[in-house]
């Protein structure tokens, strides 16, 4: 099946490197962060994507990444000043309602649970931290994980429970879960051979992809205990095993991975300036021996590295993805 | 007058002191008024019961006074006021600094007090006046009158001797402002150097050493124009004025040669040096260890290369001191060579060479000493040459080695400097024997920097003069020889050439064999380098009259053989003029006409027979290298060779006259001021103009007119280029350099109409763009000399920016009457220069080209004023166009947007300076420079505008960062497409201005 | 500073000044960035902590570089004074910073240092390699002052 990326808009703005592009649960919003320090909002007016809310002056260093909660109202903003901000948009304008500080050094990742309850946070610490949204908009800090050894690149929450995924320096991946009225590590997957830069899980959320400076991907499948396979879970807990390893698509790092729910692709954006987008097709063993295909390769999507990629939770095939070169585009896919 | 001297008196008082004392002072010195009767007069006020009107009358004296002539008063009435005035001096406390005041301006008006007078003053001022007490001014005036005093009455002030010292020891205690001070150590510095201190030298010293090191900085804009730097060196005088203070000053120099301060280290280094000369050998010899020390500490912690040269040289200085020939005495003798070399021991384990920089720098201590004197250089260098020397050998890398070997050449210099002094020099020729081994070894390495030392420390160890082993002279002769035949490198070959020289200067009987062998190792391939070194050979008239005629046979053989090769012609030519310079202010020059000024005419009308349209080229290079030569002859010939040797060539061109000259060749008769004799003839003028442009006018007296006429002619209906060049520029020097009253004025007027004749239009287009070529000459002669005609030549000129065949050809050209042509209108040319001619230009027509814009009735004509207006400010400095730039700013920016402006890259570099020299212009204009240069910058067709322009964005970075920041992200991320220029130049300026961009705020990342 | 890790370093001789060809100054003519073109740009910058260039200390060569204009591609090792040199994280990022503001973006840089000369190769290679930490230490206001001193123009040679 050949696919291939239409380049719907570029929206220029941001004055320096933009690092990441995210959209707001409805999908009607997304918002975008980098060097220049600001947070611009794009909206669709009429057929065209316009830059809605320019948010300035929270931070004094780059701003690395964003995430919005589960309800939309509010947006998490990671920064290399080593704080986290909060924005919300109930009273229809951005506010910044809070400023998590703790963090050592630069904030690399924010993310929100699926309940909206938690919030988790990485740092150049080596750390992991999980904030407690209370009722009346406070946040505390509900755990401190230093389980990774360096830099902890990007955080990332299970779509369904509060599982939370960690990549790092140390080219690892680590899991945490709640046991017992505090927050530990449940599991460790070792398997790329250098920086691991972004992890995503599928819509099920009994999968999660990662991908790194070695330039593949890895799709993990998770096996509860008494799993038909018969492999072992020590301590009744489940076990995470590589199933798959996607690589020759890209010649430099990839730096951000992203599964869709929607019709279950992945992207990926590199420093060699593409965009690859994959998908899977089907084989006797789908579970424990899956097999992707590239569906697109888009050389030279950007002038310089690309950044972060993300799909639209709402609107199928829709992409954005943002660069070095201080744009954003956002593509579609089509079927040929 | 009695009472009007009265009404002024009471006006004075009464608050108009200026107006009153020039009106009194006025009276006196016409004689209206006696002097006396005015003190007289003031009487009353000065015993008036206010203290205040008691002041101010005492005041009066001085400011009265002061506006009479110098010397006015006589003696006797200087006796008589200061009688007043030392009274005043012990009346009321407020009365006394009127007193003083006035008393300064008596002292410095009225010379010649009586001795006593003189004493008194001196004596009621320290008993009477509380210095510290009183006003910064009137401390000045204390300090005044003190040094009025020591200059009129030297001898009286002197016999009060102890009393004098003290006495101003205590008046000027405390004293801290820096106006006052200089006073006080000005008069310090007399009194040290003049007077005897006795038993004050202690207490006299201290007073000044408080001040060392001067640490004052001027308020902001430095109101009094007092400098830190004057009163350093006034306080180092003091230190200096009398060897007395050597047992007091050292210690504090040494103390303060380690102090932390680097200015303060610096200071008394440089104090240091300038006293040791006083100090001499008594002063100092009891120091030498410690100063040793000091300045080793100095020296190797390398802090600063101005430190290290201020250790150093104060270091030469001592030893200087110390060794002085009239205070030899054994005992001091062998106590300053025991010093010597203990300074050795004590850098001698940096001398092994591991540590390179701290080598060079213990070396250069142990230089300073050895250049101090003979007799320090004969014990440090045995001890300190074998250290170098192995230092040279043992180390292989290129880096290393070169420092050694310049350290050791250095040495050798100090050497060179007793050259002829045998004594001297026989116990260090081993030692220069060794060098020589590390020369010889440095030769065979490939680096051309190491081997240009090897040349020079060979040649200092190689002069007769230095050397007696006459086997060393001639191979150094050969090698020179072998290197200036293959080197191309110009750094090396200088070396090797000057060398070459230094050793035929020092022994010319050796040139002979040095030419023989250039001679014999000439071929095709190496003639230009050989050519060039024969110059270097020439050291006396026999070498000359060799090597000239080598070069006249060489030209002569290669004019006959013009088809098969013509390159030796053109060294040969090139190399002729070199040597006609270099002997220019010699006695050899006098027999120049005959050497080589008529055979050069001779080989000009020889070659005038071969030329063909192949070779048309080569004769324009060599016919510009004669016309070259022959204005060395006009500037460098006596007045009357210059003369004599003018007139047989006014014959010979005006009357193809040639069988009266002394020409060796039987020749062809020739007419090359005839503009339809062929051009191979005509080019000849070239020789004219070379003499023409360069001699004195009063030289040229036979024909002058006549070939300024012919001439004239030439160059209006000359078809060649070159001829018709030629001949503007001999009719533009002549113009230039017509006497004052000649023929000039009625030349003028008929010369101006045949130009507007051929100018018209109803003539052929190159017959009128050569009537404005020569039109522009003669407007560029008349306004360098500041003729008042050049008003009428200058305003034409530019209203035929207007005309559509000549405008662009006047808008290309006109920048040429302000342009520099050293070539021609020079003073050493003779030429008539009027100082600040160009500015004067400019100024005068700035409005006519600005207006002539404007009123442009097209773009075409516009584009005419633009290239005008832009190529006379490229032309001019920048201090002339500043008061303008306002005015010009719009018109630059327009000519930048015209891609196609030559001027383009002066432009862009008259904005540059601009940037620097006029930023208010510069940085009103900002919002429309940035983005012109960047587009220029990055779209310009023509890579020297893209790096013109973006040098421009790079000076900017100097203007203030408000105006710079907001621009800033904007140039930084625009100029990435520079970065990716196709040209790796621009590739490289862009690097640079970008970098210089992305630095101006260190919060800015790449 | 305390004391210098290597306080007696060799120097060596630094290269002359490229010979501009014929051709480099035809605008006509496009000159494609060679190897030569990336060592003078890092030739000239200046060690952490001794008065000399990276030339001088031999840390830069030629011969160490690759370009490819056509790929985009630009390759460095960089061999660091002695094998336990606490500068050579600062000299690699000093090397890349000046790549950064001189090359046209659509190079791709790796900065790395020559295989067997550091006891932390590859430590300092993955960190070198890692821009976010590269941009993170640009916004470092102490850190981006050692970087530019490194890459400004030293007066004296």
């Amino acid at each position: 099946m050949h696919h291939s990326l239409k380049e719907v808009q570029q929206l220029t703005g941001h004055t320096d490197q933009v690092w990441c592009v995210a959209w707001s649960p409805s999908g009607s919003l997304l918002a975008s962060c980098g060097g220049d320090k600001t947070i611009r909002i794009w909206g669709k007016e009429d057929k065209s994507w316009v830059c809605k809310s320019l948010l300035t002056d929270a931070h004094t260093r780059t701003i690395r990444a964003l995430s919005w909660s589960p309800c939309g109202q509010y947006l998490a903003a990671a920064s290399f000043d080593a704080t986290t901000s909060i924005w919300s948009r109930k009273s229809g304008e951005f506010e910044c309602l809070a400023t998590l500080e703790g963090h050592e050094n630069e904030v690399k990742c924010v993310g929100w649970a699926c309940t909206g309850n938690l919030l988790a946070t990485c740092a150049r610490d080596k750390s992991v931290w999980i904030w407690e949204v209370t009722a009346d908009e406070e946040f505390e800090c509900a755990s401190v994980l230093s389980t990774h050894t360096q830099d902890v690149k990007c955080v990332k929450w299970h779509p369904a429970c509060e599982l939370l995924a960690s990549c790092s320096y140390d080219d690892t991946i680590r899991l945490y879960h709640e046991a017992s009225d505090d927050w530990e590590s449940c599991a460790m997957l070792k398997g790329h051979s250098s920086t691991v830069w972004s992890v995503d899980f599928n819509k099920d959320g009994h999968r999660i992809v990662s991908a790194g400076a070695d330039a593949s991907l890895k799709i993990w499948q998770d096996y509860e205990p008494g799993n038909p396979e018969g492999i072992a879970t020590p301590d009744n807990l489940p076990v995470w095993k590589c199933v798959c390893t996607i690589g020759g698509h890209h010649e430099r790092p990839i730096y951000s991975v992203n599964w869709c729910s929607l019709s279950g692709m992945i992207a990926t954006a590199s420093g060699d300036d593409s965009l690859c987008v994959y998908q899977e097709i089907s084989t006797e063993d789908a579970r424990n021996a899956p097999k992707f295909e590239i569906a697109v390769r888009q050389k030279a999507a950007h002038l310089e590295d690309i950044n972060c990629v993300s799909w639209n939770p709402v609107q199928k095939g829709l992409l954005a993805s943002c660069s070095d070169d201080g744009n954003i585009k956002i593509w579609q896919l089509q079927k040929e | 007058m009695a009472t009007s001297m009265e009404h002024e008196i009471e006006r004075y008082l009464l608050g108009d002191p200026l107006e009153a004392s020039k009106v009194i002072a006025s009276e006196i010195n016409k004689s209206n008024a006696k002097f006396i009767s005015f003190i007289e007069s003031l009487e009353a006020s000065l015993t008036n019961t206010d203290n205040v009107t008691r002041g101010r009358a005492t005041h009066m004296i001085g400011d009265v006074v002061e506006m009479l002539p110098p010397s006015f008063l006589s003696q006797e009435q200087g006796d008589m006021v200061t009688k007043f005035l030392l009274a005043k001096l012990k009346d009321h406390h407020s009365v006394q600094p009127h007193a003083l005041q006035s008393l300064a301006v008596l002292t410095s008006r009225c010379s010649p007090l009586g001795d006593e007078t003189a004493k008194d003053i001196c004596l009621t001022i320290f008993r009477e006046v509380q210095n510290q007490t009183l006003s910064h001014a009137d401390r000045g005036a204390t300090y005044r009158v003190l040094q009025n005093l020591l200059g009129a009455s030297t001898q009286a002030l002197s016999d009060l001797g102890g009393d004098f010292v003290i006495g101003f020891i205590q008046q000027m205690d405390a004293e801290k402002d820096p106006r006052n001070l200089l006073i006080c150590f000005n008069c310090a510095q007399f009194i040290c150097s003049n007077f005897s201190l006795g038993p004050f030298t202690e207490e006299m010293f201290e007073i000044l050493g408080c001040y060392f090191p001067v640490d004052f900085v001027p308020p902001p804009n430095n109101p009094h124009g007092i400098t830190k730097e004057e009163l350093v060196i006034a306080l180092r005088k003091c230190f200096g004025a009398t060897p007395q203070f050597a047992e007091y000053s050292i210690p504090l120099l040494l103390e303060k040669m380690t102090s932390d301060l680097q200015s303060a280290r610096l200071d008394s280094f440089f104090t240091l040096a300038e006293c040791a000369p006083v100090y001499g050998m008594n002063g100092l010899t009891r120091f030498l260890g410690s100063i040793n020390s000091t300045a080793k500490r100095e020296v190797l912690m390398n802090i600063s290369s101005a430190l290290v040269e201020a250790a150093n040289n104060a270091v030469t200085e001592v030893y200087k001191a110390v060794v002085s020939p009239t205070t030899q005495t054994n005992k001091s003798i062998s106590d300053v060579s025991e010093n010597i070399v203990e300074l050795y021991q004590d850098v001698g384990k940096f001398l092994e060479g591991t540590d390179l920089k701290k080598s060079c720098l213990a070396f250069s201590l142990c230089r300073a000493v050895a250049s101090s004197s003979t007799f320090a250089m004969g014990i440090m260098l045995p001890l300190v040459l074998p250290s170098l020397i192995s230092c040279c050998h043992k180390h292989t890398q290129v880096s290393e080695q070169l420092a050694f070997v310049k350290e050791l050449n250095r040495f050798l210099s100090v050497i060179y400097d007793h050259k002829g002094n045998t004594g001297v020099l026989a116990p260090l020729q081993l030692l220069m024997k060794s060098a020589c081994a590390v020369f010889e070894q440095l030769l065979k390495l490939t680096s051309s920097d190491l081997q240009r030392e090897a040349i020079k420390g060979l040649r200092l160890v190689s002069t007769p003069r230095i050397t007696t082993d006459e086997e060393q002279v001639q191979s150094l002769l050969h090698l020179l020889i072998i290197k200036s035949l293959a080197v191309q490198s110009s750094d090396l070959r200088s070396e090797v050439l000057s060398s070459l020289r230094v050793i035929l200067e020092e022994e010319p009987k050796l040139s002979e064999q040095a030419i023989k062998s250039l001679i014999e190792q000439t071929d095709q391939d190496n003639f230009l380098l050989a050519s060039d070194a024969l110059v270097y050979t020439v050291v006396n008239t026999k070498s000359f009259t060799e090597v000239n005629n080598f070069f006249l046979k060489t030209m002569s053989e290669n004019i006959l053989a013009l088809a098969e090769k013509s390159g030796n012609l053109l060294s040969c030519a090139r190399a002729m003029k070199q040597l006609l310079l270099q002997i220019s202010k010699t006695e050899i020059f006098a027999q120049v006409e005959t050497s080589t000024a008529l055979p050069l005419i001779s080989l000009s009308i020889q070659a005038s027979e071969q030329w063909t349209e192949e070779s048309s080229k080569t004769c324009q290079a060599l016919m510009s290298c004669f016309r070259d030569a022959f204005s060395v002859f006009g500037q460098f010939m006596a007045k009357s060779d210059v003369t004599s040797f003018w007139d047989k060539m006014a014959l010979l061109f005006l009357e193809g006259e040639i069988q009266n000259h002394d020409f060796t060749e039987n020749l062809k008769n020739i007419q090359p001021l005839q503009s339809e004799s062929p051009w191979q003839q005509t080019r000849l003028v070239a020789l004219m103009e070379g003499l023409v442009i360069s001699a004195n006018i009063q030289a040229l007296v036979e024909r002058r007119e006549q070939f300024f006429e012919t001439a004239y002619v030439l160059a209006l209906q000359s078809q060649d280029e070159f001829t018709h060049l030629s001949a503007c520029k001999c009719v533009a020097a002549i113009m230039n350099k017509a006497p004052i009253g000649s023929q000039i004025q009625w030349f003028l007027e008929p010369i101006v109409d045949k130009l507007k004749r051929a100018l018209a239009s109803e003539n052929t287009l190159p017959g009128r763009l050569r009537a404005v070529q020569l039109w522009l000459w003669l407007t560029k002669a008349m306004e360098c000399r500041g003729h008042s005609a050049t008003t009428i030549l200058s305003s034409h000129l530019i209203s035929l920016l207007d005309d559509p065949d000549l405008g662009p050809e006047v808008g290309r050209r006109l920048s040429m009457v302000v342009e520099d042509m050293d070539d021609i209108f020079s003073a050493q040319n003779h030429s008539i220069i009027t100082p600040l001619y160009k500015q004067r230009f400019f100024s005068l027509n700035l409005k006519a080209l600005v207006n002539g814009y404007e009123n442009a009735v097209s773009k075409e004509v516009k584009q005419n004023y633009l290239l005008a207006v832009s190529g006379i400010v490229s032309r001019l400095p920048l201090q002339v166009t500043k008061p303008h730039l306002n005015q010009l700013m719009p018109l630059l920016m327009l000519a930048l947007k015209d891609s196609k402006n030559p001027n383009l890259g002066a432009i862009l570099s008259t904005l540059s300076v601009a940037g620097a020299s006029a930023p208010q212009t510069v940085t009103s204009n900002m919002d429309s420079l940035v983005p012109q240069l960047l587009d220029l910058s990055i779209r310009s067709g023509d890579m020297k505008v893209r790096i013109a322009a973006l040098e421009c964005l790079e000076q900017l970075t100097g203007l203030s960062s408000h105006v710079l920041v907001p621009h800033q992200t904007k140039v930084v991320r625009e100029l990435k497409q520079a970065l990716d220029d196709k040209k790796r130049l621009v590739r490289r300026q862009a690097a640079e201005t970008r970098s210089a961009w992305i630095l101006l705020q260190p919060e800015t990342k790449s | 500073m305390s004391e210098l890790d290597n306080a007696n370093p060799l120097v060596f001789e630094i290269t002359k000044d490229r010979q501009i060809l014929p051709e480099e100054e035809d605008d006509s003519v496009t000159d494609k960035f060679d190897r030569r073109e990336i060592f003078d740009l890092i030739r000239v910058i200046n060690d952490p902590e001794h008065p000399l260039t990276l030339e001088e200390l031999n840390v830069v060569v030629e011969s160490n570089i690759k370009v490819d204009d056509d790929k985009n591609s630009v390759y460095v090792e960089f061999v660091p004074t002695i094998p336990h040199c606490s500068m050579a994280t600062l000299i690699g990022l000093s090397i890349r910073v000046k790549l950064l503001r001189s090359l046209p973006p659509r190079f791709k840089v790796d900065v790395k240092i020559a295989p067997g000369t550091h006891e932390s190769e590859l430590a300092v290679n993955k960190q070198l390699a890692d821009k976010e930490r590269v941009a993170a230490a640009l916004e470092n206001s102490h850190l981006l002052e050692l970087v530019n001193q490194c890459l400004s123009k030293r007066a004296t040679g």
